[in-house]
């Protein structure tokens, strides 16, 4: 009885670090213009972006041609370099197309402010591009903590 | 049939007794020179006519009544001396009557529903007149800063193509690439824009360019630009939008951004639309409130609006058209 003690006192132990090496299941991703709520609602913005036309926002991306569905774009009044795109992709080449945009893009925003408003290139800096499946998030945001945190429950 | 009689007696109420005195010295109204497509007609029909020569007469024209009294516009024949046509070629029979109406009163510009614009002239704003539909802007093309895309986002102008984006000015329109085409290229806003030919070229530029030293350095850059303009587009007319307003806290807390240098800086933009024949469109009375100023609360920075207010924009220039229909 003695031997098994130390076996039934190590089987928790072990039970434990099992659960703990394995990553924390995430949430599936919401809807776009759900997902782009949650995001403004979050604080992280310094004005309230607004949710754009479709074609306006994919000819901004150069996406027209993207096969996405259901996405969604959100900009601000002109005054801060903030926005959000959330883009679920229809199959993995037009995720990947949309990431390399989103890229570009993000190149590009940074060289225009970078004369422009040089006061928002840090939050150009800190912009975060992800990719869960095949929906991408674009987000350039004042608070990028507080859009993580958003965004760390689905991506 | 019917439809075809009302507007032909729409089209002769509304130009023909106006005109007849002044067409009995000149009996065939001139070829037709307008140089947009969309126009209203007095009747209220919408004109798919374009600038094009008069097509061929037909071989059994349709005869339509003459209606009581009528002069020179009798409808039995066209004003260019061929017959009257059925209802395809009313349009285009339209759009004569218009233009002859306008040279009968030496007008030079009709709105863009069709009004005779009788004492506009290059140099003063554009006035106002009844609203168009937003397919009066399909031939449109809209270029310039910030604001401009905020237009192009929150407007709600989907007829029209826009190439807009922040940072820009009179001085890099042509040379900064900020276009994007796709996979990480970029095109000038001016060689994006000179893909297409457009009848309507609107600019909206100034804002970034009040940091500026010299106004005369803004007229300069600007009447480079509009000549570059019309190299690319010749065949489109030019319409400089002015500068919109800053709210009265922007203006007083700033030494550039400022209403009153709004004002010297749209003056400017005035000048150039009476030198160089574009028209100038005071969109600063779409934004602007009775103090003079863009509204307290609808702007986070005093000069961007918020993308509620961009809609008023669109109506501005709906009710603020002109076209030149004779030189």
């Amino acid at each position: 009885m003695k031997k098994l003690i130390p076996l039934l006192l190590a089987l928790p132990c072990l039970l434990l670090c099992a659960c703990a090496s394995k990553p924390a299941e995430k949430a599936p991703v919401p809807e776009a213009e759900t997902l782009a709520a949650e995001l403004l609602a979050s604080g992280a913005f310094s004005e309230d972006l607004a949710i754009a036309e479709d074609d306006v926002g994919r000819f901004l991306y150069a996406l027209e041609a993207l096969n996405a569905p259901g996405l969604c774009f959100c900009f601000s009044s002109g005054a801060v370099a903030e926005e959000i795109a959330i883009l679920p992709c229809a199959d993995e080449v037009s995720a990947q197309t949309a990431r390399d945009e989103c890229g570009h893009r993000l190149e590009n925003l940074v060289k225009l402010y970078t004369e422009y408003k040089p006061e928002e290139v840090p939050k150009l800096e800190k912009a975060m591009i992800l990719q869960k499946g095949n929906t991408v998030v674009f987000c350039v945001a004042a608070d990028e903590k507080k859009a993580r945190t958003v965004l760390d429950k689905y991506f | 049939m019917l439809l075809v009689l009302c507007a032909v007696l729409c089209l002769w109420i509304g130009l023909g007794r106006d005109s007849a005195e002044a067409a009995e010295a000149e009996p065939t109204a001139p070829a037709l020179t307008l140089r947009a497509s969309g126009a209203m007609l007095p009747g209220g029909g919408e004109a798919q006519a374009e600038a094009t020569p008069a097509p061929t007469p037909q071989p059994t024209p349709e005869p339509v009544p003459t209606p009581p009294g009528s002069g020179v516009f009798a409808p039995s024949a066209r004003p260019d001396g061929n017959a009257v046509t059925p209802k395809d070629d009313l349009c285009y029979w339209g759009m004569e009557l218009l233009d002859a109406g306008a040279q009968a009163h030496r007008c030079r510009f009709v709105s863009g529903s069709g009004s005779l614009l009788l004492d506009y002239d290059y140099g003063a704003a554009v006035p106002e007149s009844e609203a168009v539909g937003t397919d009066w802007f399909s031939d449109a093309v809209f270029i310039g800063n910030s604001l401009a895309q905020g237009f192009m986002l929150y407007g709600g102008l989907k007829t029209a193509d826009m190439f807009a984006v922040q940072s820009i000015s009179v001085a890099n329109i042509g040379t900064d690439h900020v276009i994007n085409v796709g996979g990480g290229n970029y095109l000038t806003i001016l060689d994006a824009m000179a893909r297409k030919s457009y009848r309507k070229v609107f600019v909206m530029l100034g804002i970034n360019e009040l940091s500026w030293a010299s106004k005369e350095t803004f007229y300069t850059k600007y009447s480079n630009l509009i000549d570059k303009i019309r190299e690319l587009e010749p065949e489109a007319e030019l319409y400089l939008q002015s500068m919109t307003p800053v709210t009265a806290r922007q203006s007083n807390n700033s030494t550039t951004f400022t209403n009153p240098r709004i004002h010297e800086y749209n003056e400017v933009i005035r000048q150039l639309a009476e030198d160089k024949e574009a028209h100038y469109v005071y969109v600063f009375d779409a934004f602007v409130d009775e103090t003079g100023c863009l509204p307290a609360g609808s702007s986070d920075d005093g000069i961007h609006p918020y993308p509620k207010y961009y809609p008023q924009w669109l109506t501005y220039l709906e009710t603020h058209t002109v076209m030149e229909v004779q030189r």
